[in-house]
This record gives structure tokens, C-alpha cells and sequence, in this order.
């Protein structure tokens, strides 16, 4: 297994300098860092070529490249091209808000799903299984934008004047009330709701369709049948027999969904205006601001590397039969 | 059976889902539109606004390249920071509460020889700690605009000589030559147009300060916190005029960068207003009980650029037949009318009707004449071919048409005036590029032949810099320079710089309206509108002179000052 986790690592690095020059050359071919300066009629060429000269853009594009290069490895993630401000501040605030709103959804969706999953296949064509199926179809038909906006209407709007409450139950942009300073948590769990029920909506319902799929096979199976006729309570059967083998596939989605929520939610993050990598991104991509932007790839890269080591050694912990070498 | 129980259910759920929605389309109704300002008798002190942002500032420098996002003037520094001169509702120079009074020949402000301004700083203008706003500061700022590494620009701040600061209370800016522009230096319409504290920093590089805070306020509002989530401003009591201490005792800038997100913020009385950018149907939505909005033309205006040297706009008299076959009118009358009834055609050859009195008119007598169209193409050899195209020498006038992609106002503006052109025998194809591959890359190397954008017109009416024969874009010069459109009239070229160096107001217009005429006569691009502006609020919750700066370049909340809970 070490051997396999060891290897898997060492064929990352290439994975991720790959990764990286291709980030670079399309930013260096399709953005510009000074273009929002190019057409402010006060800047002159002089000026231009100053500030082009200050940031290093008048380097050749490899050149750039290697000056970062460099600078990376040796654990120097520099100051962004615009602001002067730490690459690494900017990234770590970013990535803990996505992990905050990413980690909660995740995990709502992975509870509900899971149960929604069980229950509709125990009680396959039942009413709750129906409407599980329905339910699940909808969800994945919203648009996540849509579904956010909807949302934001309905707790904002609606709900506080047919209630006539004094401000909202969960509040519908940003992640502390406007004006307020400190860390009061319940206030940041208001803020959180709402963009967390949308990704949990969209999780749920895949997690729940996999669930069903995969517990549907398996209570179908042999040896699920063999502990019936040992006469185990069907409560056991399904949760210590079924359920652990059901969970397999499901396993290895939600540790790649893990991952891949390090790079942010761009949809629910705009609309909620929640600071996280998604609109970091945006923001950077947008700018040209390749000294964000290339860590920004490098970090998420890394993120759903090592999520598929996870999802895979899970794999082995859960079905005995496989095993790395 | 059971099935069509579910379906008489999943019916019913769609029926509360469509109520719902236009419910929701169609709620409040109670709203008004624009209708001047809200003058509320006497006003409540304290309290506490949010206001919506629709762009977010990266940081906070006005020096460096920061500067450049409008948002951080809107949100931050035109609060906290003191400048020299400004400008009126109506684009109009004018003294800043920094000044006695704004410097002139008559009052010995500005003598020429050599060329000098004066200005007298007022005794009582203090910073927030109470220590006193010197002509020390302005030179600091001078140094550090022009020592600072990232400077956004050094344009003008390069033609002063020297500041002399042997007073206090009086800056002497000596120039090396006349500079006509002086009044957006330390101030006016310039993204860097401040003035820093010199107590506040040890260094004129000030490149890695001023981040994320400002450790002084020279203006009404001081800055108490700034991240990615909101900017705070509260109320600065050390203000010298009195009658410019903020009323509210703070307000919070939240980013709302979602257009949608920003309309919901106002809508639930999350932000009490909002200054968001105009697009189709956006009054209809602020027709909501409560909500107000005022608008105006602004100082952003949006023309068709013509590559002059790309076929067939390399022809002043293809460029002259395009023009009358663009249906301008019927733009403003579907497109922008429904939202903003005020909205007029723009006639002005690089200036905007709301920014002094720059504006010529002199593209008026171009309309929608698919007569005048026929003559001119006709007169010069160009033949309709069987599809109803004009051609010449084997070459169509098939036009590839760029814009910014997923601007709508843009693209059915595009969509409407392609169909008009077609009618007079012009083909547009339509190509639209994201806005960085527009204004990176093709308008820089002038790989288009014909663009819509948008370009600001300043107060100070030099258009050296985008229409000026030495600005055009080439590879030998870097492709910098702003002159994309390529257009190379020695005339109007010396016009322009004579312009630049004419202080003068009556002097220098009577030159701004040669360049117009020369404009006119080359049509080396088309103006099509002065893009409106618009400020919404909650008309139940705020009070004040709330929208009187809607149009205004330093966006709607310039006077927040004045604004009060209700």
C-alpha cells in the first residue's frame, strides 16, 4: 500500500507541472495583466511600458514562467501582480470558505442521500421511493443559479413578509451581516445555509440515485440472502451487510466531489458572494493574474490527487478482495 | 391509478410554482421611478446603511494599479481622501472643500509664465487626528505617484517642475510647460487624483502600503475596516465643513457582484442602495413598493469604432455610407428608451453632453437614410450584387462586427442595427469576443475591422490620447497608444495638441469644436449614446439628497454625506 500511495505521489509532480505550464500559456496568450490600464486614456505608452517593465511583463513568457517556477518550489508564493498583497493569504482565506460552505453541503448531502438512498431501495416502487426518484430528477434539472436566485427571494422576501418577521431566517448574500466585525456563529450558520442547501440539493440527488442503484444490487445479491436464512434481523442484514458494499461506488464519488470542492462552487459562490476559490478564479483568470492563478491550479490539482489516493485506499478498507501492490 | 393521484399532485405543485414565480415577477408595483431628488426637511442623525457594490476592489492604493477599478473610488477613497479640485453634478471643475477657492487667472491662481497654479488650502482642513493638511502632503503625493513601483500613471505629475511648500496652506505647482489638464491632477476625474498623508508613511514608494487599510481620512467618511466581504465607512468628526459631516454614523459596502444577487440585496432591504450598471428591463424590476431610482446620462459613451485602415472603412466615403446606414434611432428607441425615456441618440465626436459643454453635435444631421447610403456607395463605383450586398472591385461590403460577448444591451443592439444595415446593402458579421480578447489583443494589434465599446469622456476634453495621430497602437511602438482606430488627421492632430495646451475655456472650446467639425467631415468612427447611469434606493428608508449624483462620474454616492435613516 505505501509502495502504491508513494508511487501515485511521485506521478503527481509531472501531472502538476504540466498542469501549470498549461495554465501559464494560456493566461500568457489569452489575458493581459495591464489591459485594464491599456484603455484608461490617462495612462500613457511611457507609463505602459514602466509598469509592464515593474512587474516583470516585459520578460519573455518562459522566463516568467521559471522566475515563478522557482519562486514556487522553494515555498515563495510571492504577492499578486495587482494588489501586492500574499498569494498565500489570498488562497488560504479563499480555500477555507470553500471548504467551510463545500465541507457542509457535502456533508448534508452525503447524510440525506445515503438515507434517501437506503430507504427508497428497501422500499422499492413505495410512495417515498417515488417521490426520491422525482424528487431527485428535479433537482438535478435546476439550474444551480436559478434554484440559488429562487432561494434568495423566498427566505428574503417572501418568507419575511408573510411571516412579518424582523429580518430573515437565513440570510441571502455574503457571510457575515453587513457592518459587523468579529466571529459570531450564529450568524455565519444563517449566512450558510442557503448557498449550502444548493450544493447539498445537487449532491443529495446524486447521492441518493447511487445509493438506490447500488443497495438495490445488493439486496438482490447471494450472501444478503444467506444472513435472511441465518436469521439475522433484517435491520442488521441492511445496515452491517448491504449498506457496506453498497457503499463502494458512492465512496469513491463523494471523495472525488470532496477534491474537486477545493476548487470552489463558481455558480453559488457569485451569486451568494461567497468569497471562496470559485470566485477567486473568476477574479484572477479575468485579471491575468497569473501569480494567483498558477497556485490557485497547482492547490486544487493537488486536492483532487490526493482525494483519488483517498477514494482508492477507501476502496481496499471497504471490499477486503482488493488490495494495492 | 396511483400514478395519476401523483400527477393531479406534481400538477398542483407546478400551479403554487408558477403563482409563486409571478407573483414574484410581478410583486410590489408600488414603485416609482425616477423623480428628482428627496428633500426631506429635517433629517435624523445616526444609523446605520448598506449599500450595494457591483464590482469589488482588490485593494485599496489609489497609486498603483488598484486605482484603476472604479469601484475603489466609489466605495473608498473619494470618501476618505482629500484632493484639490472636483467635479460638479454636471462634470463642471470645481474647488473641493480642501480649497479656498479654485484657482484662476483673476484671483491669480494660474499665471503662464511659467505656467503656475496656485491653491490656497483651507486653514481649518485637518486630518482625522486633527493635524493639519499642508502643501507638504501634496508634494508627498507628487512623490509618490512618481516613485512609487506599480505607479497607475504618471501623466501630467511628469509635466510639474517642482511644488513649492514654503507656506503651509499654500501649493505652488510649477510646470515645466502649460499643462491643460492641471485640474485632474491630485484630484478632478484621475484614478490617482488624491492626497496622501505625509505622517503616515516613510517612504514616497508606497507601493506595499495602503492594501487592505488607510491609516488617516482627510474626507467626510474615514475607513474603519476593508476585506473581500464589505467596507466599512464611519462617520469622520474632525470634517472641517460642517455641513459635510456625515449624518449616517456608518455605512457598509457589500459586494453584490451578481447583477441578480445585487437586484434581490435591494429588493429584501439587505442594501439600501445600489449603483448597478444599466441593462434591459432593469427599471421594470425596481418597480417594487419602496424602491426609487434616479438616472442620467453619464460620462460613458458607446460608439462603432471603424479600423480606418481595413477595407472598406480605408474609404471616407464607405465610412460616410456606413454611418447613414446605421439605424441609431431605432437603437435608442427599442433598446434603451423602455428603460431610460430620456435617452437620446449621441451626436458629440468623442465627448459626452453631460461633462461640460465640449459637445458639438455635429453628427446630428446623420440618420438612417438608406437613400443617402445608395448615392454615396454608388457615386464612388460600388455596385448591389444579386444578394443585395454592395460590392467593389470583387470585395463586399461584408463588415465583421466585434463586441464584448454577453453584453446584451450590446448584442441586440448589434442584432438590430445588423438588420437595418442589410436594408441598405451593408452586411455585419457578427463576432463577438470575450472582452479581454477584444481589448488585449484585437483592438491593441487592430486586427478588427469595426467594434462597439465604450470609452469616458473627463472633464477636460483633450482626446489626444484616443483619437491623436502619434497614439496609434504598432508593433514598433509596442502596440501602445490608444488611437485604434487608426485615423491620422494632421489637422486635427495639431488642433489637439494646440487644445491641450489652451487654458482658456472659451479659447480651447472654440478648438474642441474644430476637432468635432473635422470629425464629422473624416466619420472616422460613429457615436451612438451617452450610456445612462442609474442610482436606486429604498425612498422608505433613506432620506436626503439621495440620486443627485446619480449621473455623476463619481457614481451616485459622492454625497452620502447628506443621506439619512428616515
Amino acid at each position: 500500500m505505501l509502495r502504491f500511495i508513494v508511487r501515485r505521489a511521485l506521478i503527481s509532480i509531472p501531472l502538476l507541472l504540466v498542469a501549470s505550464v498549461l495554465v501559464f500559456t494560456v493566461m500568457h496568450l489569452t489575458t493581459d495583466p495591464t489591459a485594464g490600464l491599456r484603455v484608461n486614456p490617462r495612462i500613457s505608452a511611457a507609463d505602459m511600458q514602466r509598469y509592464r517593465h515593474d512587474l516583470g511583463l516585459d520578460k519573455s513568457g518562459p522566463a516568467q514562467y521559471f522566475a515563478w517556477l522557482g519562486n514556487f518550489v522553494q515555498g515563495k508564493w510571492g504577492t499578486s501582480l495587482f494588489t501586492n498583497i500574499s498569494v498565500s493569504a489570498q488562497i488560504r482565506e479563499a480555500l477555507v470558505n470553500s471548504m467551510v460552505l463545500g465541507v457542509t453541503g457535502f456533508a448534508i448531502a452525503l447524510l440525506l442521500g445515503v438515507t434517501i438512498g437506503v430507504i427508497a431501495a428497501v422500499r422499492q416502487y413505495s410512495v417515498f421511493d417515488y417521490l426520491a426518484t422525482s424528487g431527485a430528477f428535479v433537482a438535478l434539472s435546476i439550474p444551480v443559479f436559478w434554484f440559488a436566485l429562487i432561494l434568495q427571494l423566498l427566505f428574503g422576501l417572501y418568507l419575511v413578509r408573510w411571516l412579518h418577521l424582523p429580518e430573515p431566517i437565513f440570510f441571502t448574500a455574503g457571510m457575515v451581516q453587513p457592518g459587523s466585525q468579529g466571529f459570531e456563529l450564529v450568524d455565519r450558520l444563517r449566512h450558510l445555509a442557503l448557498p449550502a442547501i444548493v450544493l447539498a440539493v445537487q449532491l443529495l440527488a446524486v447521492y441518493s440515485r447511487y445509493m438506490r442503484a447500488s443497495m438495490l444490487e445488493v439486496l438482490n445479491s447471494d450472501y444478503l440472502r444467506t444472513a435472511r436464512a441465518k436469521g439475522l434481523r433484517e435491520r442488521r442484514v441492511i445496515v452491517h451487510h448491504g449498506m457496506r458494499n453498497a457503499l463502494i461506488p458512492i465512496t469513491t464519488q463523494a471523495a472525488i466531489d470532496l477534491g474537486g470542492l477545493a476548487g470552489g462552487l463558481i455558480a453559488t459562490e457569485a451569486i451568494f458572494q461567497w468569497p471562496g476559490m470559485g470566485a477567486l478564479f473568476v477574479r484572477v483568470m479575468g485579471d491575468g493574474d497569473y501569480a494567483i492563478a498558477l497556485p490557485w491550479v497547482m492547490l486544487t490539482m493537488a486536492f483532487v490527487i490526493v482525494f483519488n489516493l483517498v477514494a482508492d485506499i477507501l476502496y481496499a478498507v471497504l471490499d477486503p478482495r482488493i488490495r494495492y501492490a | 391509478m396511483l400514478a395519476s393521484k401523483y400527477v393531479r399532485h406534481l400538477r398542483l405543485l407546478a400551479v403554487v410554482g408558477v403563482v409563486a414565480l409571478v407573483a414574484a415577477a410581478c410583486g410590489g408595483g408600488g414603485g416609482t421611478s425616477s423623480g428628482g431628488n428627496n428633500n426631506a426637511t429635517a433629517q435624523k442623525q445616526g444609523g446605520k446603511a448598506v449599500f450595494a457594490a457591483e464590482q469589488w476592489p482588490e485593494c485599496l492604493n489609489p497609486i498603483t494599479s488598484c486605482a484603476n477599478a472604479s469601484w475603489l473610488v466609489y466605495t473608498a477613497w473619494e470618501h476618505v481622501m482629500p484632493r484639490l479640485m472636483q467635479t460638479d453634478p454636471k462634470g463642471n471643475f470645481v474647488a473641493s472643500d480642501l480649497l479656498v477657492e479654485a484657482p484662476t487667472e483673476q484671483n491669480g491662481g494660474i499665471k503662464t509664465k511659467p505656467f503656475t497654479i496656485t491653491y490656497k488650502l483651507r486653514p481649518e482642513a485637518v486630518w482625522d487626528d486633527g493635524s493639519q493638511i499642508t502643501s507638504e502632503d501634496v508634494k508627498f503625493t507628487w512623490d509618490a505617484i512618481m516613485k512609487t513601483t506599480g505607479t497607475i500613471g504618471t501623466t501630467g505629475y511628469d509635466q510639474i517642475k517642482t511644488i513649492d511648500t514654503s507656506d503651509p496652506k499654500t501649493v505652488v505647482i510649477t510646470f515645466k510647460d502649460v499643462y491643460s489638464d492641471w485640474q485632474d491632477l491630485f484630484g478632478g476625474n484621475n484614478a490617482n487624483g488624491v492626497i496622501l498623508k505625509k505622517a503616515a508613511f516613510s517612504s514616497p514608494n508606497v507601493a506595499k502600503e495602503m492594501q487592505t487599510s488607510y491609516g488617516f481620512s482627510g474626507g467626510p467618511w474615514k475607513l474603519q475596516s476593508y476585506s473581500q466581504q464589505q467596507t466599512v465607512l464611519v462617520r469622520n468628526d474632525k470634517y472641517w465643513v460642517k455641513d459635510h459631516i456625515p449624518l449616517l454614523d456608518q455605512v457598509t459596502f457589500v459586494p453584490r457582484t451578481d447583477q441578480s444577487t445585487e437586484m434581490n440585496s435591494l429588493l429584501t432591504g439587505e442594501a439600501l442602495a445600489a449603483y448597478p450598471q444599466p441593462s434591459r428591463g432593469i427599471t421594470k424590476q425596481l418597480k417594487a413598493p419602496g424602491i426609487k431610482y434616479e438616472s442620467g446620462t453619464g460620462s460613458t459613451f458607446e460608439g462603432l469604432w471603424m479600423n480606418n485602415d481595413a477595407f472598406p472603412f480605408n474609404d471616407k466615403t464607405a465610412r460616410e455610407a456606413f454611418a447613414y446606414a446605421m439605424d441609431r434611432q431605432g437603437v435608442i428607441d427599442a433598446i434603451y428608451k423602455p428603460d431610460f425615456p430620456e435617452a437620446q441618440v449621441l451626436n458629440c465626436a468623442g465627448w459626452s453632453p453631460a461633462v461640460s459643454d465640449w459637445c458639438g453635435n455635429d453628427f446630428s444631421d446623420i440618420s438612417y437614410q438608406p437613400d443617402k447610403v445608395k448615392s454615396l456607395l454608388e457615386g464612388s463605383g460600388w455596385t448591389k450584387g444579386g444578394d443585395g450586398i454592395y460590392a467593389k472591385g470583387g470585395k463586399r461590403f461584408s463588415v465583421e462586427f466585434n463586441t464584448t460577448a454577453g453584453n446584451k444591451l450590446r448584442e441586440d443592439t448589434q442584432a438590430l442595427l445588423k438588420e437595418k444595415a442589410k436594408a441598405a446593402g451593408i452586411e455585419l458579421v457578427i463576432k463577438d469576443l470575450p472582452a479581454t480578447q477584444l481589448f488585449e489583443d484585437r483592438l491593441p494589434k487592430r486586427e478588427f475591422t469595426l467594434a462597439e465599446y465604450a470609452q469616458v469622456a473627463s472633464p477636460d476634453p483633450s482626446v489626444t490620447a484616443i483619437l491623436g495621430a502619434d497614439q496609434i497602437p504598432s508593433a514598433a511602438n509596442g502596440n501602445s497608444g490608444q488611437n485604434f482606430l487608426g485615423w491620422k488627421n494632421a489637422q486635427a492632430t495639431a488642433l489637439m495638441k494646440e487644445s491641450d495646451k489652451t487654458i482658456d475655456h472659451a479659447q480651447r472650446r472654440d478648438l474642441i469644436m474644430q476637432i468635432n467639425k473635422i470629425e464629422r467631415q473624416d466619420v472616422p468612427w460613429l457615436p451612438l449614446i451617452a450610456k445612462p447611469l442609474i442610482l436606486t434606493w429604498h425612498d422608505d428608508r433613506l432620506a436626503g439628497p439621495v440620486g443627485e449624483y446619480a449621473a455623476s462620474s463619481y457614481s451616485g454616492f459622492f454625497n452620502m454625506y447628506d443621506w439619512s435613516l428616515k
